[in-house]
C-alpha cells in the first residue's frame, strides 16, 4: 500500500544556517509517528514544512510527497485546500492557538463552512458532536465561551476537535501536551489515540519527551541538530536503538522506577 | 537541629479573576497552611502542577515574600517577619536558584564577576575562590571569562548554582531549575546536586512539576495541590504506594518508557478556589459528601506519611 | 455618577469599570450630546450681534442679564450659545478627521504589517519622510494653499496625522500576525482576506479604539489652535479657538470671555485623553480583549 507521506531529503535553512539537514522519513496511513528531539533539533520546523507554514525567510529544498503530490511544488492556493482539510495542525499553547476575539463555536464552524461547505445549522450541529467526541461534557455551554474563559486542557480538546473536524488524513501535533500538566497530558493523549483510531488518521507527534512518544507512537524518528538519526519501533525501543545519541537520551530519562541508570 | 521548620505558612495574593464577569479583587491563598521540616543534609522535593503554590512556597521560605500567617524558623531562628536589613546576614545561609538561567544572570557581567561580587558582598575573600566555585559545579576554570550568552542553558544553570554555593549555604532552594533544560543536561544537573549534597553537606528544597525528576533526587516529597500539601512522605514509598487520589493520578500519569502506560484519569479541571470542601473533590474519583463540605486536615498516617484526605480518616473509608 | 457606576457594574461593560473611563466617558458624552443638539438647545443665535448687549458679564455677576447666561462678547453675541455651537464644530472636526485618519491608517497599517515586502518598505519610507516635516508647518502650509474653513481644517489634521495612525496599526499587526492563533488559521486553510478580517482586525480593534479616542483629542486641540490664529474656521463659524482669541483682548476687563472657552477646551481634550488612556489600561495585552 502506498505511503501516505514521504519526506525526502528535506533541508530547511535560514540565511546560511541549516536547521533541518537532509531529513527523510515516511508515514503510513493510520499510524502515529513520533518526531522526538530536544529543543532546536528541527522537529517543529519539519512539521511546519509539511503543512507549509514556515516563515517566508525560510529556504526549503527536497520533496514532500503527500498522496502522490509533492507539496513543495504546489501553489499557495492549492495548498490552502489541503490545509485544514487533508492536513491539520495542533499547536503547543492551547489557549494561544485559538482566536481570543471569537467564541469557540465560530472557530469550529468557520473551518467546516470553509472546507465542507456546510451551512450554519449543520456546522453548529457537527460542532456539538465533535465536542462530545473530544470528551467535553456540556458542549452547548462551551461553544459559547471565549478561549480565555477555558482551561488549557479544555482549549486543547477544542483544538483537537478543530483538527479532526474535516476528517483529515494527517494531523501534525506540535508538542500538543508540553504546555499541559501531566495529568491533563494523560487525558489528551488518550483522546488523541481515540480520535486517531476513530478517524483512521495518521499523526506526526512532535515532542521532546521520549517516554511519552514511546507510549503513543508506533514508530519514533529521533532528531538532533537538524538531522534524523534513526527511526525505531516503540515496542523495541530499548533493544532496537543503535545510535549513540538515542542511547544517551534513553539513559537520561528520569523514571519512577527505583534508582536510575546513571548518576 | 532542623535546618528549616515551617509551620502553618500562608501567603495570599490579591488577584483579578480570570473570568469575564468577576469581582475585581479577590484574595487567592497561593500557599495555605503549609507545614514541613527539612533535616540536615536532606533533599525535600516539592511537586505540583502550575498554580499549586510550590513556587510561592519556595519564594516565601527564603523570604522573598513575607508570609501572611504562620512561622518560618531557620536553624532555630524565627525569620518570619524580619526586615530586609535583618535578613541580609541570612542570605549567606539560604540561597535560591531559579528556573530561567537566561534571566537570573546579568548579561553584561562575566561569570567570574558574578561570583566574585557575591564573595565580596559577604566578605568571604580568601575562603572561597571563583575557581573553587566553578570546579564545584563541574565547569573549567577558563569559563570565568565568559559572558552568559557564551554559555549553554545547562552551563548557565551551573553558574547560577555556583553563585549560590560560594557562600556555603546550609540550605539551597531550587525552583524548577531543570525545567527549561533538555533531558540530558537535566541529568547532569541532578547528578551535580547530589554531589553537592554529599560534599558540601547542604540541604535542599527541590521544586518541580515533574514527579520523575523529583524521584531522582529527593529523599522525601511534599505533594501540593491548590496551595495545600495533600501528601508527604518518603519519596520511594509515595511513588510505590501513593495514598492521596491526586498523588495516585500523578504517579499514574508519568509516561514510562517500558510502554506499560495507560493513564486512567479522565476529568476536567475547574477553577477550584471557590470550593468549600477539599480542593481536589471536584476532580476526585473517590469524592463523597464530606469531601464537598469540609477540608481534610493533613494527618499523620504512619511514621513517615501524612495525607490530607477524608478517605483516610478514622471514620472515613479506610 | 453613582448611578452610572452601578449600571456599569451590573452590565457586561463591567470590565470597563475604571475611574479614568468613568470621568472621561461622562464628559465626552456631554460633549457629544451638546455638539449634536447645539442648534436646538442654544438659547440664542451664536452669530446674532447686539451692540446694545455687548460685553455683558455672566448672569450671576452684578450687571449681568439672565438671558445671557455666560455673558456676551464685544459684539454682543451670547457666549453660552457660542460655546454650545463651538462644541458642534469641535465634534464635527474631531469625528470626521478621526474617521479619515482612522480608515487610512488602518488600511495602510494592515497592508504594511501583514503583507509586508515591497509594500511595507515603500509605505514606511513615505511615512518616515512625511513625518520629518514639522507637523505645524505642514498644517499651516496646507491651509494657506487651500484656504481656511472647517473642511480644510479636517483635511489638514488628516494629512498630518495619518502617519502616526499607520505606524501604530502596523506595529500592532506585526505583533498579532506572529501569534499562534494566526498560525492556526493559516493551518486551517483560510485565505489572507479571512485572516486579516477575522483574525487580525478584531484583535487590533481595541488599540484602534484607543488611538481614535486620543486622535479626537488631538483633532479638537488642533482645530482650536488653528481657529485661534485665524487659520481655522471661517469667521462666521463659532469656534472655541476664535472665542479664545477674542477673549484674549478683553482679558483684563472681562476675563470670563477667555476663561469659558479655554476651560471648556481643556476639559474636553483632557477627558478624551483620559478616556483613551483608561481604555488602553483595560486592554489585557495577553488576550487583546478587555479584561
Amino acid at each position: 500500500m502506498a505511503k501516505l507521506l514521504k519526506v525526502q531529503d528535506l533541508t530547511i535553512s535560514f540565511q546560511q544556517n541549516e536547521v533541518v539537514k537532509n531529513v527523510s522519513f515516511e508515514v503510513e496511513r493510520g499510524e502515529i509517528l513520533g518526531l522526538v528531539g530536544q529543543s532546536g533539533a528541527g522537529k517543529s520546523m519539519t512539521g511546519r514544512a509539511i503543512i507549509r507554514l514556515l516563515p517566508s525567510s525560510a529556504h526549503v529544498s527536497g520533496r514532500i510527497i503527500f498522496k502522490e503530490h509533492d507539496l513543495l511544488t504546489l501553489k499557495e492556493k492549492e495548498m490552502r485546500k489541503i490545509r485544514g482539510k487533508e492536513i491539520t495542525m495542533i499547536q503547543q499553547d492551547p489557549v494561544a492557538s485559538l482566536n481570543p476575539a471569537f467564541k469557540v463555536r465560530d472557530q469550529i464552524t468557520d473551518i467546516m463552512k470553509l472546507h465542507l461547505k456546510l451551512d450554519n445549522k449543520e456546522a453548529v450541529n457537527r460542532a456539538k458532536n465533535l465536542l462530545n467526541e473530544v470528551g467535553i461534557p456540556n458542549p452547548e455551554k462551551v461553544l459559547l465561551k471565549y478561549p480565555h474563559q477555558l482551561s488549557g486542557g479544555l482549549c486543547q480538546r477544542v483544538a483537537i476537535a478543530i483538527a479532526f473536524a474535516c476528517n483529515p488524513s494527517l494531523v501534525i501535533a506540535d508538542e500538543p501536551t508540553t504546555a499541559l500538566d501531566v495529568i491533563t497530558q494523560g487525558m489528551v493523549v488518550n483522546l488523541m489515540k481515540k480520535m486517531q483510531q476513530q478517524f483512521n488518521t495518521s499523526i506526526i507527534f512532535i515532542t521532546h519527551n521520549l517516554a511519552l512518544a514511546a507510549n503513543i507512537c508506533s514508530r519514533i524518528a529521533v532528531m538532533n541538530d537538524g538531522q534524523l538519526l534513526e527511526t525505531i519501533t516503540s515496542k523495541n525501543i530499548l533493544t532496537e536503538s543503535s545510535h549513540p545519541y538515542t542511547r544517551i537520551l534513553l539513559s537520561s530519562l528520569p523514571t519512577l522506577r527505583r534508582g536510575s541508570e546513571n548518576t | 537541629m532542623k535546618i528549616l521548620r515551617v509551620t502553618n505558612l500562608t501567603k495570599k495574593f490579591a488577584e483579578p479573576r480570570r473570568t469575564f464577569f468577576g469581582r475585581d479583587k479577590s484574595f487567592l491563598k497561593a500557599v495555605d497552611d503549609v507545614s514541613f521540616e527539612v533535616d540536615d543534609k536532606e533533599i525535600i522535593g516539592v511537586v505540583g502542577e502550575s498554580g499549586s503554590g510550590k513556587t510561592t512556597l519556595a519564594k516565601t521560605v527564603v523570604r522573598l515574600y513575607e508570609p501572611d500567617d504562620g512561622r518560618i524558623e531557620f536553624m532555630d531562628v524565627d525569620i518570619t517577619h524580619l526586615n530586609q536589613k535583618q535578613l541580609r546576614p541570612l542570605r549567606k545561609h539560604i540561597q535560591i536558584v531559579f528556573q530561567n538561567p537566561y534571566l537570573s544572570l546579568n548579561p553584561r557581567r562575566k561569570v567570574k564577576d558574578v561570583i566574585e561580587d557575591i564573595i565580596k558582598l559577604h566578605g568571604l575573600d580568601g575562603t572561597v575562590s571563583v575557581d573553587d566555585a566553578l570546579q564545584a559545579v563541574g565547569l573549567p576554570k577558563n569559563y570565568g571569562n565568559r559572558y552568559p550568552h557564551q554559555l549553554s542553558g545547562g552551563e548557565r544553570q551551573r553558574v547560577a548554582i555556583a553563585r549560590a554555593l560560594v557562600l556555603k549555604p546550609e540550605l539551597i532552594v531550587a525552583d524548577e531549575i531543570t525545567s527549561s533544560l533538555d533531558v540530558v543536561t537535566q541529568m547532569g544537573i541532578l547528578g551535580l546536586l547530589k554531589n553537592i549534597r554529599e560534599s558540601w553537606e547542604t540541604s535542599m528544597i527541590f521544586v518541580s512539576h515533574d514527579l520523575a525528576v523529583v524521584n531522582h533526587i529527593s529523599d522525601r516529597v511534599l505533594v501540593m495541590y491548590a496551595g495545600k500539601v495533600v501528601e508527604e512522605g518518603i519519596t520511594r514509598e509515595i511513588i510505590n504506594n501513593p495514598h492521596h487520589p491526586y498523588t495516585q493520578a500523578l504517579v499514574d500519569s508519568v509516561p514510562d518508557i517500558s510502554g506499560n502506560w495507560s493513564p486512567k484519569y479522565n476529568y476536567e479541571e475547574k477553577d477550584s478556589s471557590s470550593i468549600k470542601g477539599c480542593r481536589f473533590a471536584h476532580r476526585c474519583p473517590f469524592a463523597f459528601e464530606k469531601c464537598y463540605t469540609s477540608e481534610p486536615p493533613l494527618i499523620q498516617l504512619a511514621a513517615e506519611r501524612k495525607v490530607a484526605c477524608h478517605l483516610y480518616e478514622k471514620n472515613g473509608y479506610f | 455618577m453613582i448611578v452610572m457606576e452601578k449600571t456599569l457594574k451590573g452590565s457586561s461593560l463591567n470590565s470597563l469599570r475604571s475611574k479614568k473611563i468613568l470621568v472621561g466617558l461622562v464628559i465626552v458624552t456631554v460633549f457629544v450630546f451638546t455638539g449634536l443638539t447645539a442648534p436646538y438647545i442654544a438659547p440664542h443665535d451664536p452669530n446674532k450681534q447686539s451692540l446694545r448687549d455687548a460685553n455683558l458679564p455672566p448672569a450671576w455677576v452684578e450687571g449681568g442679564n439672565p438671558s445671557y447666561l455666560m455673558g456676551t462678547d464685544s459684539l454682543g453675541r451670547d457666549i453660552f450659545s457660542r460655546l454650545l455651537h463651538g462644541a458642534s464644530v469641535a465634534l464635527y472636526v474631531a469625528a470626521t478627521a478621526t474617521f479619515l485618519t482612522g480608515v487610512v491608517g488602518t488600511i495602510l497599517g494592515i497592508a504594511a504589517g501583514y503583507i509586508r515586502g515591497k509594500i511595507d518598505e515603500l509605505l514606511m519610507r513615505v511615512v518616515d519622510i512625511w513625518m520629518s516635516f514639522p507637523p505645524v508647518i505642514l498644517a499651516i502650509a496646507l491651509i494657506s494653499l487651500l484656504g481656511t474653513g472647517i473642511n480644510n481644517v479636517i483635511l489638514a489634521i488628516a494629512v498630518v496625522d495619518w502617519t502616526r495612525f499607520t505606524r501604530v496599526v502596523r506595529s500592532e499587526v506585526l505583533a498579532v500576525r506572529e501569534k499562534d492563533f494566526v498560525a492556526s488559521a493559516r493551518a486551517a486553510g483560510f485565505s489572507t482576506n479571512y485572516i486579516i478580517w477575522r483574525e487580525i482586525f478584531p484583535n487590533i480593534l481595541p488599540t484602534i479604539i484607543v488611538l481614535a479616542t486620543l486622535e479626537m483629542g488631538i483633532a479638537v486641540s488642533v482645530e482650536v489652535l488653528l481657529s485661534f490664529v485665524g487659520l481655522g474656521v471661517k469667521p462666521t463659524t463659532p469656534s472655541w479657538g476664535t472665542m479664545i482669541s477674542d477673549g484674549l483682548s478683553y482679558l483684563r476687563t472681562s476675563p470670563t470671555m477667555l476663561m469659558f472657552p479655554l476651560l471648556t477646551t481643556m476639559v474636553v481634550v483632557l477627558s478624551l485623553n483620559l478616556l483613551g488612556d483608561g481604555i488602553r489600561e483595560k486592554i489585557d495585552p495577553k488576550l487583546e480583549v478587555f479584561r
